[in-house]
């Protein structure tokens, strides 16, 4: 059971990732010659699925700490990334309002979209209020969790053939070693959006 | 999560009005009537359209702005290197062609802004991506960034490989067309985020500052009053005309030319060049015999003698020879309290306090009622520049005073007779360069901080000065004028006793015997003729055997000071076993004495007008035996701060 709590918790850092990179190239775009209605449309709605990933908890067992801590961290980075996005997007947004006078769209050699978001977006929250959700989970996760970066180390290599630099020392146990790459395959399936445990449960744990 | 630089109040990059402004440009320029005309570019067997000629951009902006060939182009330049517009045959060339080079428009999300620069992370995961796509395209310098940022955020490395991963896999979706913009625009940004080496950093700006540029700070009357009194402070500051700080730069260039390593080379060598390190031994910080040079500079002004340890060390022997060693000292214990460990802050206060500045305190020193005022007050909320009153007032005092003798001194003619001029040593052939070298490490600081502190604490102990004792009847503040015991033989300290104490032991009589031998130094040559020379006549009954509270509370009587012979003379002692609790009201003698002691200290000016008001000054006799009474109940009893307990004591000084 424990084992399988981890492994949900991989899981959703991963969704998490999977659904920050969706929704920044659709920010990317913003401003731009693709931009219209629906690319805000299907923006909106990717950062929802992501406010939603971030905000589902459940306490999990206390086991495989290094482990937890390293997702622990890991998932606040890619929380980090997305509020930046988020910010970019108000940013863009404003800039760009698509009613009305506003500036006209930079013609940046973007096409049209591809057909059709992968997700039906909920009732979408405004920006503000997605990024002062996501603000206020990482606050939360930062100030009740006391886990010192430097206990952290990286599982993987420098990267695909790593550089000459040598190589980060390899993962704490065993489990570790090729989580990331089981992944790929197990991240889609498990994007759904009901019971996904999360990393606060770390917090229950640390604290 | 990315770990937050300390925060010492500078982290706003600066206003770029700038950016403002090209936005607007790049906005005008993609109107279908009055913008620029668009091509396609053909790459390979896509073709992407949006892009625009070199050329064209340059006439739509000589157009648009009406400003000359040269300025257009340099504009047009700045478009390029800020990241608006990228070329598309040449991309790592950031400048503008006026031919047919092609170029497109950045993205707005990858315009340059104000409130954030570009993100590490964000780069790291750029330069995974890249090597995801194919590994070794990374250059040099860009694998130096990615070896340094694994190393920077290894704790995070494994979001950033996923990340990048996501972000691939993301991309391929797209159709090819897109994908190549997109990969186009991402190296642009990059390019100019950061720049490959030997091109130009446009976005570098210096320092971050201090306050937000983007802050809209609404004008309430709170800020109006701030502002006023920032225009007020600013116009009161001194200003000095350039030609004089000039000659005063000259005058100083002149003056340290000698001393100047560099300039006049040092004695016995640089210690860089021959590597023998004799010029840094010889220049220790407390070396016993200092340099010549050295010496010589404390004469040039008195910050070079008080920020030298070795020229501290050598003005106090003369400020104990003139017994005002005590300003010297509290001066460096108000460095301490400033540049010390802050956590004690409040400690060291109230041990500066109750060392130097109490009423009676061990080493008082002589500052003026105001200055006392305003430190006493500062010290309920102590902080590090709480006694920086009081340390410019010993310090000027110091300086106008003590340094013009201290030059004319013996002690300082003693020192600039013992300097060592050090010979010049030949530079060292280094024909061996492989030779081993005789490498002495100096002592650890660590080591020498602790011996620098037990001699502190040694001369700490050693140190009473005697002139502490008479402070408010002493006409010349620095000399003896209480010669009462110094003037006693050591020895034998001889009946002392007042005329008519017979029933109870005389505690003045106790002190004089207990104190002689105690632990005040009888300072030769110092003592002038007592005022009072009644005094030590009148003291000299024999002594009846005393118990130890009275010695005590006598000898805290006299460090009070207040010898007044006529208050001697009337002087009625109770029994130390009078059970006191409240301080008794002022009788009619008392009255009296009190306003004789008032003569007495107005006779000689002493501007002590807070304190003869406070009762815990102990100018009238009265509250000095209330004080005995008590110091007899207590004997233990320390120095109080006054904003300790302050029902009890009153307001001090």
């Amino acid at each position: 059971a424990a084992g399988e709590e981890l492994g949900t918790c991989v899981a959703a850092q991963a969704a998490l990732c999977k659904v920050a990179a969706g929704h920044r190239q659709l920010v990317l775009q913003l401003g731009g010659s693709a931009d219209g209605p629906r690319l805000r449309e299907e923006r909106r709605g990717r950062s929802a699925e992501a406010a939603l990933l971030a905000g589902l908890r459940q306490a999990a067992s206390p086991e495989e700490r290094r482990e937890l801590e390293r997702l622990w961290v890991l998932f606040l980075s890619a929380l980090e990334l997305f509020l930046q996005d988020l910010r970019q997007a108000h940013r863009l947004c404003r800039l760009f309002s698509l009613q009305g006078g506003g500036p006209a769209l930079l013609r940046t050699g973007l096409g049209g979209r591809r057909g059709g978001g992968p997700e039906q977006p909920p009732a979408p929250p405004c920006l503000e209020e997605e990024m002062e959700q996501v603000r206020a989970v990482m606050v939360e996760m930062e100030s009740t969790a006391n886990i010192p970066l430097w206990t952290v180390e990286a599982t993987q290599a420098a990267g695909p053939g790593d550089l000459g630099a040598a190589p980060t020392s390899q993962g704490p146990g065993p489990r570790a070693g090729p989580c990331c790459r089981v992944l790929g395959g197990g991240a889609g399936k498990r994007r759904s959006r009901g019971q996904v445990s999360w990393l606060l449960a770390c917090l229950a744990y640390v604290s | 999560m990315t770990v937050t630089r300390l925060d010492q109040g500078q982290r706003y990059r600066p206003r770029m009005a700038f950016l403002k402004k090209i936005e607007a440009l790049m906005v005008e320029m993609q109107n279908p009537d009055t913008g620029i005309k668009m091509q396609t570019q053909r790459v390979m067997i896509t073709n992407i359209p949006h892009a625009v000629a070199g050329n064209d951009i340059l006439q739509w902006i000589l157009q648009r702005l009406q400003i000359t060939d040269e300025e257009a182009l340099h504009l047009g330049d700045l478009f390029v290197k800020y990241g608006y517009i990228y070329p598309l045959q040449e991309p790592k060339n950031l400048t503008l062609k006026t031919d047919g080079s092609l170029y497109r428009f950045q993205t707005p999300y990858f315009w340059p802004t104000q409130s954030w620069p570009a993100d590490d992370t964000d780069y790291a995961i750029y330069l995974a991506k890249k090597n995801i796509k194919r590994k070794g395209i990374l250059e040099e310098y860009e694998k130096e960034h990615y070896n340094m940022l694994n190393k920077k955020i290894n704790y995070k490395w494994d979001f950033v490989i996923m990340q990048a991963k996501e972000q691939y896999k993301a991309g391929k979706e797209r159709k090819k067309a897109d994908r190549y913009a997109l990969d186009c625009q991402e190296r642009a940004y990059w390019l100019v985020n950061r720049t490959p080496p030997g091109m130009l950093d446009v976005l570098e700006y210096g320092l971050d500052r201090a306050t937000d540029p983007n802050e809209n700070k609404k004008k309430t009357m709170d800020v109006y009053r701030r502002e006023i009194m920032y225009y007020q402070q600013a116009i009161m500051k001194s200003r000095v005309k350039s030609s004089v700080s000039l000659g005063g730069l000259v005058k100083y260039s002149e003056q340290f030319l000698s001393n100047d390593p560099i300039l006049s080379g040092c004695l016995p060598s640089n210690p860089w060049v021959t590597d023998d390190p004799e010029f840094w031994d010889l220049n220790a910080k407390l070396v016993d015999v200092p340099t010549r040079m050295r010496v010589e500079r404390w004469a040039f002004n008195f910050s070079e003698l008080i920020r030298d340890p070795k020229g501290r060390q050598n003005f106090q022997l003369f400020l104990k020879k003139e017994f005002s060693g005590e300003n010297l000292s509290f001066w460096e214990a108000c460095e301490d309290l400033k540049y010390g460990d802050q956590s004690k802050v409040k400690e060291k206060a109230e041990e500066i306090y109750k060392l130097f500045l109490a009423p009676g305190a061990r080493r008082w020193i002589n500052i003026d009622g105001t200055t006392m005022g305003i430190t006493v007050k500062g010290l309920k909320h102590p902080h590090r520049y709480v006694l920086d009153a009081a340390q410019t007032h010993i310090y000027m005092l110091m300086k106008k005073d003590s340094y013009g003798r201290y030059l004319k001194s013996p002690i300082y003619k003693e020192m600039l007779a013992k300097a060592v001029v050090p010979q010049e040593t030949v530079k060292k052939s280094s024909n061996f360069p492989f030779g081993r070298r005789q490498l002495r490490s100096s002592p650890s600081p660590v080591i020498l901080r602790q011996q620098e502190e037990e001699a502190k604490a040694k001369e700490a102990a050693t140190t009473v000065d005697i002139t502490q004792l008479c402070r408010l009847t002493s006409p010349a503040p620095r000399l003896p004028v209480y010669a009462g015991p110094s003037s006693l033989p050591p020895a034998s300290p001889g009946p002392t006793a007042l005329p008519h104490s017979t029933a109870c032991p005389s505690p003045i009589s106790v002190a004089l015997d207990s104190t002689a031998g105690t632990e005040r130094e009888q300072e030769p040559g110092g003592a002038i003729p007592s005022p009072f020379p009644s005094t030590a006549g009148k003291v000299g009954a024999a002594a009846p055997p005393k118990p130890r509270a009275a010695a005590l509370s006598l000898r805290r009587f006299l460090k009070r000071g207040c010898l007044n012979s006529p208050v001697f003379a009337t002087l009625s002692l109770r029994c130390p076993a009078v059970p006191h609790g409240k301080v008794q009201p002022l009788g009619e003698r008392e009255r009296r004495l009190r306003q004789d002691a008032k003569a007495v200290s107005s006779f000689f000016q002493i501007k002590m007008d807070i304190a003869l008001e406070s009762r815990t000054y102990p100018v009238g006799s009265a509250e000095e035996e209330h004080k005995c009474h008590q110091v007899c109940k207590d004997s233990a009893k320390e120095v109080i701060c006054p904003w300790e307990s302050p029902a009890e004591e009153g307001r001090a000084g």
